[in-house]
């Protein structure tokens, strides 16, 4: 009788094991809008604890270092870019990250001057005596244009983030993403005229979540469940966002509803992932970037790309 | 400032157990560098560290330079002219107590890309402590001293000048090196938003994960704010001395 009671304890404590939600952390590498809507989906309509998750979403800011974070054990899920991914494995083998499912098909790094200046296209910004360029050194894709449009004419300034000195100078061109900028942009009504990177030869996958190799080698279940439960998510966002727009409003009051639709109207031309599914990234994409940042010097060693990212 | 032998010893010991610990992978060199891999920034070809670090150490020596004589000669003119004072201090709180790095984007779009962003963050940053030790020195005359001033009918410019200026001078010491090592702090600040210099390096070199180059490039810092302090104190106490050598 005894052996049978406790065997049922055990059982019954095992079950609850089993009934309690992992709890975990993804963190963001900027603040609440359209490109994380998917995440703050999976918390807003409970698919993330249908999956057995219980989730916290972490905001990024200006140069949240994503991930240093993954890598130095702080969170378990973050979002970073492919860049990034190569990167750090360049950087530290022993550590790899791996990506488990990027929002962005085709990359929302534009460069963007004012319709005024008649450009017809990104060499002549670049090649340009009179234009003053605001990049982020550093920047693999700034590296990519300046070395693609070499001698680069137009003078070249830090990236300060925002539009503001693109509103009060005409001659300036700027970085940043279409689904930000260049509709702060376009509603400031300051006619901008925008090139996308991504069709200037250089598109990595952009808002990848990723995690550590050696966590998802010991949590492979785990980790396909958070893919798996982020695609649902995503899809569910796409098909009706208002109120996880509403509710990413509320936490980041400087980017209005109205605003976010419409990024997230742009965003929708770049998540184009068919025949794949939301999400899925293509081998020959991540072999081809390897080759990129290779050749843009960025990474010392041939990469393995077949080991950068996970398909679920 | 005399560095003891053990001193060295305890950096040397702690420099070669973080050499280890990284060499052993018990923490990833993507986060920490080696401390042979800094060394070996500093032999890079000059346009990695040392042309950004010569451009910064410049920067740095003109804002001070210029900050400090403003902020002495205005306080100067405030101690005269005390009324200005009801003016002129709640503005100078406002510029020490306002963070510079929210300051700096205003700059960028004042005074547009480079220089002039830069001197004037580092300015608004390195003014006060200069401004605010004179004023205090200036008012730190001995008792038996400013009656005699009083006694042998000085002029106020003749007490400002004799009495008052020599004995705001230890005070002015200490704000001169707060100053130093603070224009440091400016600099950088601007650089990060208005480009070039060790700023835009430790910027770049952030996102490339190159922390190798960002260490090297935070030792080149301390370095100029450490050279800036001691510099000014051994030029004090040079003037200092020729100056009472004078007053015998």
């Amino acid at each position: 009788m005894r052996a049978f009671l406790s065997g049922f304890v055990a059982l019954g404590f095992s079950l609850s094991i089993f009934a309690a939600e992992t709890k975990t952390t993804i963190a963001l590498n900027w603040k609440p809008e359209p490109e994380f809507g998917g995440f703050y989906e999976g918390n807003q309509k409970g698919i993330y604890k249908k999956a057995g998750f219980e989730v916290e979403i972490l905001e990024g800011g200006s140069g949240t270092p994503t991930p240093q974070m993954l890598m130095s054990g702080q969170v378990d899920y973050a979002i970073v870019s492919s860049e990034e991914i190569f990167l750090n494995n360049d950087r530290d083998p022993k550590r790899k990250l791996v990506a488990i499912y990027s929002v962005f098909e085709k990359s929302p790094y534009m460069i963007m001057a004012h319709s005024s200046q008649k450009m017809k296209n990104l060499k002549e910004v670049f090649q340009n005596k009179e234009i003053t360029l605001s990049l982020q050194k550093g920047l693999p894709y700034v590296e990519f244009l300046t070395q693609k449009f070499a001698p680069v004419k137009a003078q070249i300034v830090p990236y300060t983030g925002g539009i503001a000195v693109f509103e009060k100078n005409s001659k300036l061109a700027q970085q940043g993403f279409i689904t930000s900028e260049y509709l702060m942009a376009q509603n400031q009504k300051l006619e901008p005229q925008a090139w996308l990177v991504a069709d200037e030869g250089f598109n990595p996958y952009i808002a990848v979540l990723a995690v550590r190799e050696d966590f998802l080698i010991k949590n492979k279940d785990q980790v396909k469940k958070m893919a798996v439960a982020t695609r649902e998510a995503w899809v569910s966002y796409l098909k009706s966002p208002e109120a996880t727009n509403q509710l990413m409003h509320q936490k980041n009051p400087s980017m209005s509803v109205e605003m976010m639709n419409q990024s997230l109207t742009k965003m929708k031309d770049l998540m184009k992932f068919e025949p794949l599914r939301l999400g899925q990234m293509k081998k020959e994409r991540w072999y081809g970037m390897g080759q990129q940042m290779q050749s843009l010097k960025l990474i010392s060693k041939s990469p393995e790309t077949d080991k950068f990212f996970q398909d679920f | 400032m005399k560095i003891l032998k053990s001193t060295w010893l305890f950096y040397l010991i702690l420099f070669a157990a973080i050499e280890f610990i990284i060499r052993a992978d018990l923490i990833s060199a993507s986060l920490v560098p080696r401390p042979t891999q800094v060394l070996e920034v500093f032999l890079q070809p000059p346009q990695i560290l040392w042309i950004p670090f010569f451009r910064t150490a410049g920067l740095a020596v003109v804002s001070y330079v210029l900050a400090s004589l403003f902020a002495f000669l205005l306080a100067l003119l405030v101690r005269q002219f005390s009324r200005l004072q009801n003016y002129l201090i709640p503005l100078t709180l406002f510029f020490q107590t306002v963070p510079i790095i929210a300051v700096a984007p205003l700059l960028v779009i004042y005074f547009g890309f480079g220089i002039p962003s830069i001197l004037s963050a580092a300015l608004i940053v390195c003014f006060f402590p200069v401004f605010a030790a004179t004023l205090v020195g200036l008012s730190q005359a001995s008792y038996n001293h400013s009656e005699l001033f009083t006694f042998l009918k000085a002029t106020r410019w003749q007490r400002l000048l004799w009495l008052e200026v020599p004995s705001a001078v230890p005070h002015l010491l200490a704000g001169l090196k707060a100053s130093a090592g603070l224009s440091v702090v400016g600099v950088v600040s601007g650089e990060f938003l208005a480009g070039g210099g060790l700023g835009a390096l430790i910027d770049s070199a952030r996102l490339q994960q190159r922390v190798d180059l960002v260490f090297a490039a935070l030792l080149c810092l301390s370095l100029i704010g450490l050279c800036l302090m001691n510099l000014t104190e051994f030029l004090f106490r040079l003037i200092f001395k020729a100056y009472f050598v004078k007053m015998d």
